[in-house]
């Protein structure tokens, strides 16, 4: 049986080759027609277990609930449904209607519907064997996890709210944060199996249309029969797929969404993900954390600079110090000559290996660290570095020079605010350390050159996404490696293309802040 | 298919690239020059053996060729590793040897593109190998030369150079190049003075006592540098230069050029012998203090015009103000210019005591 059909599939397979008229037979027009009556609908849900029939009225006209008692709460059931039903006459449908004082009722004989509404824990009443009208009551079971502190994006100052399993919690969470009219949530399910839905949210009058469009669009077209969490889809509608670098910023905090909404943003819910996806984005924003805002200007600046810092050191240190140990001995200042020479002589090693097992090191200490419990994790790394990083310096595998740059760099990949990037970070070093065993110091310029035509080529949601470095967009510095004060930013960023530029009104802003004085 | 093709290419080709890893290389940090036996050369280098404590063994190595350059080749002969030159900080030159030019030991220097141009060019009138071989400090010596001259650069009496100015002052039309000049002192090495080069032929010397002024006439602006005074000779002040400015003024260029120098100091009085000071005394030092400077300078521009060489570049800005400049023609009337010093010193504090 089983041979057949993949012999089957074969053939179609063939024939989509060499017959270009050729209609794909679409899984889902089979099954519509089987389910077209409640009947046959009914049979494939007593398959499972869970699937419960109860006859609540014996009489002349049966009335039946059915329902999955692993979506429905029970108390509910007990409480405003049962009760209700049991006492009154009911005759029809509609009766039940009546006699039930719960708003959540529909009364529909459309079968798509029902395995619906019945599959995402409703209740349904039949009334009478045969009726293919039935009332259905939203009686789901809420087993979510409590809102709680932001762990990856965690900020000293500002809310601790983050994000849960929970769509309908996390909208809560960001409309009681933007009481306008204008916010606008268009629900939409993608994945043909796990039916997820996503909510894209934006504000009318400001966000572009275009970029609502797109990206509707591109959810529409998602064909993957499984959308588990958020990052499938950042996965699936990135602009370059094939790219290293993140085009999509995902946060846990729903006061990052609400801020980027004002600006002209438009982000996505996926229910059963703890994340909103943030889009168009660009390269500087991955650096930016969102506790920046919180703080006074020049710190936030500061500490962005440091972070941007941190990125470029972490990348680029270990190649710097194999390109220039390998090839260009003349760049080393002379009073650093004995302190790299010493640490070095007894290193059979050239840099090249020195680094790569350094950093493998490292690699490993960081996947095992995030493999294991919290509690071991933290350990396996406190151990395992400071055990292998001087056993391997002992043993004169490793220079103790390279060995402080490694764990510097380490260090300063942890410090990006958004994980996402910080993997990519994690990754492209690698490169850079090739080509400067290869080439030298124009090996790193060639490889940076390479990363910089790559970064030039993408776009997040068809916005550049180098931007505001390369389009050159003065005005989009305001918030980019520094951020300005408030009154600054009296303007929309120019990447987003918002309907309404202006925030507010720059002059009023300042005048008010004299009269406070 | 053609980026994979280029890709492949660049990674074989990378197989052509020569490495020096740092550790598996001799690196010379300073490089003398001795007249050897039937015009050969005797090449000294020198090279750190760093130890695992930290400090530095200064190792010399000595051989005789006929060309600069192959000593390198001949030094790798007898080591381990072989030798490189791209970290040298120093060249020295036996005198002996630079009466015969110094372009033609530099040379090698020059078409090195992994020698810097901040390297030092010096001289010395000892034999250059015994000067390197001691143990002067816990550095090698081509180490301890550079910073020896880079800090009394900084701040004390010694003219800016390097192998980049040499060959500027070299190749500049009206002005002369002039190299420090070394020479063994017991345990160590002093800047004994400056020498000054006719072409590349060392013609004659600036000695340590003459070096402040030297400096200031050289330099346009100097700083940080102090000055001997003796006052109605029974006193003395030791003064501290701030700050100099020196102009030069060349008029009748065409005939009968005359040169007006014009110094202007700003100065502070580190030590004084008598213990009372007044306004009186002030003046007094500052006359004292011009009075010496005019004599000194005086002197080295006699000595310069006796020499023919012209250190200052005084050819130079003259060329650049007329047209008609030649520098066969300079060189014959640079002898006979009058040179005039006007100087204007002042002596702006005296310090905490009062």
């Amino acid at each position: 049986m089983n041979y057949e059909l993949n012999r089957s599939g074969d053939i179609m397979n063939f024939k989509k080759w060499f017959f270009k008229h050729h209609k794909e037979q679409n899984p889902k027009n089979n099954k519509a027609e089987v389910d077209d009556n409640l009947f046959d609908l009914l049979k494939q849900l007593r398959g499972s277990n869970d699937f419960k029939e109860v006859v609540i009225k014996d009489g002349i006209k049966k009335v039946k609930l059915f329902y999955f008692h692993s979506l429905v709460d029970r108390k509910i059931l007990h409480r405003d449904i049962i009760p209700y039903i049991k006492k009154e006459q009911v005759n029809s449908v509609e009766d039940v209607r009546e006699v039930v004082p719960s708003e959540n009722i529909e009364t529909t004989s459309d079968v798509n519907k029902i395995q619906n509404q019945i599959l995402s824990g409703s209740c349904m009443v039949q009334v009478g064997e045969n009726s293919q009208s039935v009332a259905l009551m939203r009686a789901k079971i809420n087993k979510n996890r409590n809102v709680s502190i932001p762990e990856v994006e965690f900020s000293v100052v500002g809310p601790k709210e983050a994000f849960v399993e929970s769509l309908d919690t996390n909208l809560n969470l960001i409309r009681k944060r933007l009481p306008i009219p204008e916010l606008r949530i268009e629900e939409m399910t993608v994945g043909k199996i796990t039916k997820s839905k996503v909510a894209i949210l934006s504000i009318e009058g400001i966000t572009n249309e275009e970029n609502v469009n797109t990206l509707r669009e591109r959810l529409q077209s998602i064909e993957v029969d499984s959308i588990i969490d958020s990052s499938y889809i950042v996965q699936l509608i990135s602009d370059n797929q094939n790219s290293p670098f993140p085009q999509l910023i995902d946060t846990e905090r729903p006061d990052r969404v609400a801020a980027i909404l004002t600006e002209g943003k438009v982000a996505f819910l996926v229910d059963g993900a703890p994340h909103a996806i943030i889009a168009p984005t660009t390269l500087v924003e991955f650096f930016s954390a969102f506790e920046d805002y919180f703080l006074n200007w020049i710190t936030a600046s500061f500490f962005r600079l440091v972070r941007l810092f941190g990125v470029f050191f972490s990348i680029l240190v270990t190649p710097l110090y194999v390109a220039v140990l390998t090839y260009h001995y003349e760049l080393i200042p002379k009073d650093l000559l004995g302190i790299l020479v010493t640490s070095r002589r007894e290193i059979p090693l050239p840099p090249i290996l020195e680094a790569i097992f350094l950093e493998l090191a490292i690699e490993l200490l960081r996947e095992a660290g995030a493999r294991l419990p919290t509690k071991v994790g933290q350990t396996i790394g406190i151990v395992g570095g400071i055990v292998i990083g001087t056993a391997s310096v002992e043993a004169g595998l490793t220079s103790n020079v390279l060995l402080i740059f490694v764990a510097l760099a380490a260090l300063a990949s942890f410090t990006t605010p958004v994980y996402q990037i910080g993997n990519t970070i994690r990754l492209i070093r690698f490169p850079f350390l090739f080509s400067a065993h290869l080439w030298g110091l124009l090996g790193v310029s060639i490889c940076f050159c390479f990363f910089m035509g790559h970064l030039l080529r993408l776009t997040s949601l068809g916005r550049p996404f180098l931007e505001p470095i390369y389009p050159p967009r003065v005005k989009d510095f305001k918030d980019a490696f520094i951020r300005l004060p408030w009154t600054f930013q009296s303007q929309r960023p120019v990447e987003v293309q918002a309907q309404d530029t202006m925030r507010f009104n720059k002059k009023k802003a300042k005048e008010k802040k004299e009269i406070d004085e | 298919m053609k980026k994979a093709l280029l890709i492949l290419i660049i990674v074989l080709l990378s197989g052509c690239i020569d490495q020096r890893i740092l550790d598996e290389v001799r690196l010379t940090t300073a490089v003398g020059y001795d007249p050897g036996e039937n015009d050969q050369i005797k090449v000294t280098a020198v090279s750190p053996f760093f130890q695992a404590d930290k400090s530095t063994i200064n190792e010399t190595f000595t051989v005789l060729t006929p060309l600069s350059k192959d000593a390198k080749h001949k030094f790798s002969m007898s080591n381990s590793k072989p030798f490189v030159s791209g970290k040298i900080e120093a060249i020295i030159i036996n005198e002996e040897l630079a009466d015969n030019g110094v372009l033609t030991i530099v040379d090698g220097m020059i078409r090195d593109p992994s020698i810097g141009s901040r390297a030092y060019i010096a001289t010395t009138k000892d034999e250059v190998s015994k000067l390197l071989q001691g143990q002067y400090s816990s550095q090698d010596n081509g180490m301890f030369i550079s910073d020896t001259l880079d800090h009394n650069i900084i701040s004390g009496s010694l003219p800016r150079t390097n192998l980049h100015l040499f060959f500027n002052d070299y190749y500049a039309k009206g002005k002369d190049p002039f190299i420090p000049d070394l020479s063994q002192d017991k345990n160590s090495i002093k800047i004994s003075g400056v020498a000054l080069l006719k072409e590349d032929q060392i013609v004659g010397h600036v000695n340590q006592d003459q070096l402040f002024t030297f400096k200031t006439l050289v330099q346009k602006k100097t700083e940080n540098d102090t000055f001997l005074v003796d006052i109605n000779d029974e006193d003395q002040a030791l003064l501290f230069k701030i700050s100099s400015h020196t102009d030069y003024d060349i008029q009748n260029l065409n005939n009968n050029p005359e040169v007006k120098v014009k110094v202007k100091m700003n100065l502070t009085i580190r030590e004084y012998s008598e213990s009372e000071l007044n306004e009186k005394k002030i003046i007094e030092i500052e006359t004292a203090a011009e009075e010496k400077f005019k004599e000194q300078a005086t002197n080295l521009i006699q000595q310069f015009q006796e020499l023919n060489v012209d250190p200052i570049g005084i050819g130079q800005m003259a060329s650049a103000k007329s047209r008609q400049w030649n520098k066969e023609q300079w060189y014959d009337q640079y002898p006979d210019i009058n040179f005039q010093i006007e100087t204007n010193f002042k002596i702006t504090e005296t310090g905490v005591a009062e």
